[in-house]
């Protein structure tokens, strides 16, 4: 390992030990609760340990590649239908 | 009576074992033992997910445990369908798992924003709820808990609550509260099964209503090659068929292409292009897709994927249907059905038959009518007997055909109203009323995967994920490597019974492994462009197995591979060995630390699959030290053997231009083989230190070491390359293929094996199949590879030279313990065995042994 990934896994180390606390108390507060969702958005290397606590999803799906093969069926046909319920409304 | 008990409110309340919703719900559990329970957790809660199931399971309950991962709730304000789609996604999952009723438990103060509870959204079912201790705490639910059949208030107190606060029908709730506050719950636990199963016989089986559009008859899309009119003689069966249905339905004819200069035969319905009816397709109650193999029903999957409906099945094989221009087209069709089995067999050509292609197409129906039952045995013989248990067998010459045909047709919609189609539909209905940018928003994406995640695709079987993210990024043509090509190679060719084998990757940079399909394409020579890497897609009975060996990365998955076991997906690792634990000084400062933290995740987990005994003794002894509430809650230790056969193996190849000189040399007297990655525990300095002091007493015995440069051995490498008896008595080949290796193992006199720890040792084995005699350190691992076909010595350079100098004498004098008797397996033989120790569960399978010992399985 290098220095920088070494240096880096120690500083998210740190990151996470102090917020993996506040996380543990986010748990309980829906208005902390939101507050870490919105932090685990910014900061995505402390996805996994932080979402665990507030209940968040860790899988980031940012695109229909994201989604396994029988979700994105599921996302096309979804907006299929959608499309052609539209066009005969 | 099936009950199913969602328990998210409990469940996400801490300490719920102290709230008398939760000790109600458990003592239900408890009580219904002429009952089936099924008990629903919230997955995205994960650590309270295994305190619920450990709790139940504690309680002897034992109920089933469905873990279910709904989807985020919507970022952005405003109209949306999104909130509603969720709790219909709810609904539909408890639907899925057919209860005769459903009972949700309420907890006090319960978030309203995160759990998607929902009575009476999408699927009809008989509800029951708990309500919280503190019933006007779920005010955010009353609308779900107003909608439920009946009611159970946990304390007289609630009950009043509840009916000031709440607005419930007195008439339907029921106490169900101890008597004198003496915390016992197992009388109010009787009393509510009464009310569930009085529920449940009042509950009249109500159809799931039909989204019939714009009048009273349904209308359908017959999607059929033309021609079809009553009278032609060319479908007359198709034909009446077509005419009786017309009875029940407003019937439009779909049809492909009209062969060039033909004429669209006279109809009494109108004839749309398929074009059209795509669409159209959501003007349609019911669609039914006629099979048949031939080119003119080649559009029909593609089709079939798109607009849900049901297939009317003419013929079995279907492979006229699929594209046959390019190899990666029937690749591509052959692994939708069956996996790699048949691809891996055939490198020189691949070939469609006799393997049907046809999954996908019944895997997408909504049903399917056959009109022999000689379908439905060749659906089972190949996709299990899950397979064509549904489907409407049908007499296509019975009086009353078309009748049996509108029956089945209306079996298959009423069910798949409350399925994924229906689910899908009642969406896009909601989603086409509310504002435009709704369904782009991002959150829909995540909608997707946990739609698909609950209420899943069929599989044809059952699949087994081979982690392999080390070879996919890089061969390193290390041993462990060479464990990895050669397993995967038998069991992508060979894989159990029922199951696919799916090699996965995971990286660094994301949570979640993938399908490893480019790379296996690669492995197997068949053309990558076939198939996408694509995120897995898990079901339940699916098995996990850690074959690479990545301590870095395992521990970043740690989540995932709790989502696996929460979706029903046993997990588990090959275990090498724990050298870097047990022998901490021939390892880098931080190999210890990695080690052991990949040693925690793996024993999170459901089990470990050891390359020898001795590894699953030692992995035993570090589980009994560090975790043995993993021991006690029956993680599974078994034990396998690696194979020998190198040229089964995908082999690397090449000889150096000097390779006869050497081997000549190395066969011209008494050559000593080393084989392996010069690192600090294999002891190439005690044995350099050996045969030093041989050759200063007049001993002519060489030494050959067989691998390149690790780490930590500066000082021995940089003695064997300045030594004075290099090219002489001494040899380093640094560059040795596979290839190579097997002439070296012919052309010496004896292996040396004098490392100090091995998880297995295969130059041991390596070595009997060349017949090549073995002197090696007395370790157990080593004494249970070799057993008597081998000459051990003790620890130090002395008791190594002395080794030598005897196994020299005893050469001479053929004396010498030979390896030719000793057990070896092939890579054939011990994929078997691995898939043995894995004990895989499967129809009528005799290698499952009762026992749960850990004896190796090929020795068992």
């Amino acid at each position: 390992m290098s220095f920088a990934q070494t240096l880096r896994q120690a500083l998210v180390g740190q990151v996470k030990r102090i917020l993996g606390g506040t996380a543990r108390l986010a748990a309980r507060q829906p208005l902390l609760r939101r507050g870490a969702k919105r932090l685990l958005q910014a900061v995505p290397a402390l996805q996994p340990r932080v979402a665990r606590l507030v209940g968040a999803s860790s899988l980031r799906l940012t695109s229909a590649s994201d989604l396994s093969t029988s979700a994105q069926r599921v996302h096309r046909r979804l907006r299929r239908q959608q499309a052609c319920r539209k066009a005969h409304r | 009576m099936r009950i199913v008990i969602d328990y998210h409110g409990p469940q996400r309340s801490r300490g719920s074992g102290s709230t008398h919703a939760a000790s109600l719900a458990q003592a239900i559990a408890r009580a219904a033992l002429d009952h089936e329970v099924t008990l629903v957790l919230d997955g995205r809660f994960a650590d309270s997910v295994d305190e619920a199931s450990a709790r139940f399971a504690s309680l002897g309950a034992g109920p089933e445990v469905r873990v279910w991962h709904p989807p985020q709730q919507g970022a952005r304000p405003g109209p949306s369908a999104y909130p509603l789609a969720r709790k219909k996604l709810y609904e539909a999952f408890i639907a899925s798992l057919r209860p005769d009723i459903a009972l949700i438990a309420f907890a006090a103060a319960e978030p309203t924003d995160e759990a998607p509870v929902s009575v009476g959204n999408f699927a009809t079912m008989p509800t029951a709820v708990i309500l919280p201790d503190v019933p006007r705490t779920a005010r955010a639910h009353a609308d779900a808990i107003r909608r439920a059949d009946m009611w159970f208030a946990t304390s007289e107190a609630a009950r009043q609550e509840a009916l000031a606060h709440l607005g419930l029908d007195a008439a339907r709730g029921r106490l169900a509260a101890p008597k004198d506050g003496s915390g016992d719950w197992s009388a109010p636990a009787r009393w509510a099964i009464e009310g569930l199963e009085s529920l449940r016989r009042a509950s009249i089986p109500r159809a799931p209503p039909l989204s019939i559009s714009g009048g009273s008859r349904p209308r359908m899309a017959w999607v059929s090659p033309l021609p079809v009119a009553p009278g032609d003689s060319a479908d007359n069966d198709g034909a009446s068929l077509l005419a009786e249905l017309a009875s029940h339905y407003d019937i439009d004819l779909v049809t492909g292409a009209v062969p060039s200069g033909e004429q669209p035969p006279a109809s009494a319905w109108p004839i749309r292009s398929v074009e059209w009816f795509r669409e159209h397709a959501c003007a349609f109650d019911r669609v039914l897709y006629h099979l048949g193999n031939s080119a003119a029903y080649a559009h029909v999957p593609a089709l079939l994927d798109e607009i849900p409906g049901v297939v009317l099945l003419h013929e079995f094989d279907l492979d006229c249907l699929v594209p046959a221009a390019t190899a990666a087209d029937r690749v591509s069709a052959l692994y939708a059905s069956h996996g790699y089995a048949p691809l891996a067999g055939h490198r020189e050509g691949i070939a469609r038959r006799p393997y049907p292609c046809n999954f996908d197409v019944f895997a997408q129906a909504q049903g399917v009518i056959v009109h022999s039952p000689r379908f439905v045995e060749l659906a089972q013989q190949w996709f299990g007997d899950s397979m064509g248990r549904g489907w409407a067998v049908l007499d296509a010459d019975s009086p009353q055909a078309g009748l049996d045909h509108i029956q089945a047709i209306e079996g298959f919609a009423a069910a798949a109203a409350i399925g994924r189609d229906g689910l899908i539909q009642s969406i896009a209905e909601d989603q086409s009323r509310s504002e435009p940018a709704d369904e782009a928003a991002p959150e829909w994406l995540e909608f997707a995967q946990a739609l698909a995640d609950a209420l899943p695709d069929p599989m044809p079987q059952a699949q087994l994920f081979i982690d392999v993210s080390e070879l996919v990024q890089r061969d390193s043509k290390t041993g462990i490597q060479r464990v990895v090509k050669s397993l995967l190679q038998v069991l992508l060719e060979d894989p159990p019974p029922g199951y696919r084998v799916e090699p996965v990757y995971a990286t660094d940079q994301r949570l979640g492994y993938r399908y490893a399909r480019k790379f296996s394409l690669g492995f197997i020579g068949a053309p990558q462009d076939a198939l996408e890497d694509t995120p897995l897609d898990l079901r339940r009975g699916d098995v996990f197995v850690g074959l690479d060996l990545q301590p870095h990365l395992i521990p970043r998955q740690r989540d995932f591979f709790r989502r696996m076991r929460h979706s029903g997906v046993r997990v588990e690792f090959v275990v090498y060995d724990l050298l870097p634990i047990l022998l901490t000084h021939r390892f880098s400062r931080d190999a210890a630390a990695v080690h052991s933290r990949w040693l925690e995740v793996v024993a999170e987990n459901d089990g470990a699959l050891c390359i020898s005994q001795a590894v699953a003794n030692e992995l035993a002894d570090w589980l009994a030290k560090h975790a043995p509430e993993r021991l006690a809650a029956g993680f599974r230790l078994q034990a396998f053997h690696l194979g020998a056969d190198l040229h089964n193996s995908a082999p690397t190849r090449g000889l150096p231009s000097d390779a006869d000189e050497t081997l000549r040399t190395v066969a011209s007297g008494s050559s000593f083989l080393m084989v392996g990655t010069v690192e600090p525990r294999k002891g190439h300095a005690l044995a350099l230190d050996a045969f030093e002091s041989l050759w200063s007493a007049g001993v002519q015995a060489r030494l050959v070491v067989a691998g390149k440069q690790g780490w930590m051995v500066d000082d021995v490498a940089r003695r064997m390359r300045n030594h004075p008896e290099r090219g002489q008595r001494l040899f380093w080949l640094e560059q040795v293929s596979d290839e190579y290796l097997e002439q070296l193992y012919a052309a010496a006199s004896c292996l040396l094996a004098a490392s100090e720890g091995e998880g297995f040792g295969l130059p041991l084995i390596e070595s009997a199949r060349h017949r090549l005699p073995i002197l090696a350190r007395d370790l157990p691992v080593f004494q249970e590879v070799a057993g008597p076909h081998a000459l051990y010595f003790e620890g130090s350079a002395a008791a190594l030279a002395a080794a030598v100098r005897e196994w020299l004498n005893l050469f001479e004098q053929r004396l010498h313990p030979p390896s030719d008797a000793m057990p070896y397996l092939t890579w054939k033989q011990s994929a078997q065995a691995f898939k043995s120790a894995l004990r895989l569960p499967q129809k009528g399978d005799a290698a499952t042994h009762a026992d749960g010992s850990a004896a190796p399985a090929h020795l068992s």
